[in-house]
């Protein structure tokens, strides 16, 4: 179910690929490092990655998890500077790198790889407000807000929302700059109120009014 | 840090003027909305001469602040781009002028200049970088915001001050308005950072005296 306005067709997307060299990871790897110099525009041929920052004291943000087949890396190709973030893959992954120049070059004779390279930008630009607006709210509403909008919040932004959102405990905390223990709580909670059901590996929404008025709990939202 | 490109350094001279002859011009006086944020977007915004400043304007009124932008720049692209509503709500905060250009004649004009997709694409990397370092806030407490804001503030945001001597303009109300806190608490904070002499303030300024020690308290991976 992935939306077509973020992807390159078939034809164009093979010749994109040809261009780069192919890589392979395993769950875990990093696939490359936050301000380290830019591999280039990374195309994810198969799997899933987290892009995220890591910081000294051991925590870790996550700002989004893509499925393939998506583009990324895009900043640092268009301003030469060094990588945004960091990258890791959440299961066994395929990846092309094209350098700079021959991405540069690729879009200048590429209009629609612009487009959606800007397509891309402008999704990331809408979950970065929403990110960053979310500091000012409590972790249950933020929680709530992310389980009803995971969509725009960052989380797999090529696919239409499934009904199940498949995700750790420790990613949710990562995603909302706080620990797991907390995301177990409120989530148990939530469960307790009948708000959604929770699996193994998963969580499933029950209640969307019910989830939608935590979200929407503090006079500050 | 990263090189940022400056967007009245690539845009051709021709394609402004254009954008400049196929738009509706018009004038903002201190404080007035230029465009509001979950609204129809009125297309691309080229902005001519002025202040504007970013925000977002949440119910309950508390205001969050984006960024301060100065001239010639580019705003209201992602809307453009993405058919969406505003990101944003856009305040003048001098006398400004604007030329709005819409939608429809902004998306021809990108797909026969690749040029203005170019300059598009890198305001947006440039606004990717700062909106990242406040969506990372997320993992930080109070003073580690706050001395990342100082330490990131001239470089990402069009400040006013373009002297290299470590200022930074701004107030205590703006910096709370940036962090989403109190005003009490960014003066608490500063004066700690201030007795530890990695600060210097006066009037509507911050200085910042020892930029390893702000860095030390960001605790910022690659710089420690």
């Amino acid at each position: 179910m992935l939306k077509k306005e973020y992807l390159l067709d078939e034809e164009k997307w093979e010749k994109l690929l040809s261009l780069g060299t192919l890589h392979k990871y395993k769950i875990g790897d990093i696939i490359f490092f936050q301000d380290q110099p830019s591999p280039g525009l990374v195309c994810l041929k198969q799997g899933r990655i987290k892009n995220c920052m890591f910081f000294p004291n051991g925590t870790e943000k996550i700002f989004t998890i893509l499925d393939a087949p998506c583009i990324l890396g895009e900043t640092p190709v268009v301003d030469g500077g060094m990588n945004t973030y960091s990258s890791k893959a959440m299961a066994p992954s395929e990846i092309v790198f094209i350098s700079r120049g021959k991405a540069l070059e690729f879009l200048s004779r590429n209009p629609d790889l612009c487009l959606l390279i800007l397509r891309i930008m402008a999704k990331k630009m809408r979950w970065m407000h929403i990110q960053a607006n979310e500091l000012l709210f409590s972790i249950p509403q933020r929680l709530a807000y992310l389980l009803l909008n995971y969509n725009d919040y960052g989380i797999l932004p090529n696919k239409e929302m499934d009904e199940k959102l498949i995700i750790t405990h420790d990613d949710l905390a990562n995603l909302l700059g706080t620990t797991r223990p907390f995301i177990t709580k409120y989530l148990s909670q939530f469960c307790k109120s009948g708000l959604i059901e929770k699996g193994k590996g998963y969580i499933a929404i029950k209640d969307y009014e019910g989830l939608k008025r935590i979200s929407d709990s503090d006079a500050k939202r | 840090m990263p090189a940022i490109i400056k967007v009245e350094n690539i845009l051709e001279e021709s394609i402004w003027k254009t954008l400049l002859e196929l738009g509706v011009h018009q004038e903002f006086n201190f404080g007035d909305i230029v465009y509001k944020q979950n609204e129809p977007s009125r297309g691309l915004i080229c902005f001519q001469q002025g202040k504007i400043e970013l925000c977002t304007i949440l119910p309950g009124g508390m205001k969050k602040n984006i960024c301060m932008v100065g001239t010639p720049h580019i705003l209201g692209e992602t809307s453009v781009i993405d058919g969406g509503t505003n990101i944003c709500t856009a305040i003048a905060q001098a006398k400004t002028k604007v030329v709005f250009v819409s939608k429809e004649i902004a998306q021809e004009i990108f797909l026969s200049n690749p040029n203005l997709m170019y300059v598009i694409m890198s305001a947006m990397a440039k606004k990717i970088r700062y909106m990242q370092i406040q969506v990372e806030d997320a993992a930080f407490r109070l003073p580690q915001k706050l001395a990342r804001l100082l330490l990131s503030y001239n470089e990402y945001l069009e400040s006013p001050c373009k002297e290299h001597d470590g200022r930074v303009i701004v107030t205590h109300d703006e910096l709370a308005s940036f962090l989403g806190t109190t005003r009490p608490k960014i003066t608490k904070h500063l004066n700690a950072l201030y007795k530890q002499g990695l600060i210097e303030k006066g009037r509507g300024y911050i200085r910042i005296k020892d930029y390893e020690g702000l860095k030390h308290i960001c605790g910022k991976f690659s710089d420690v």
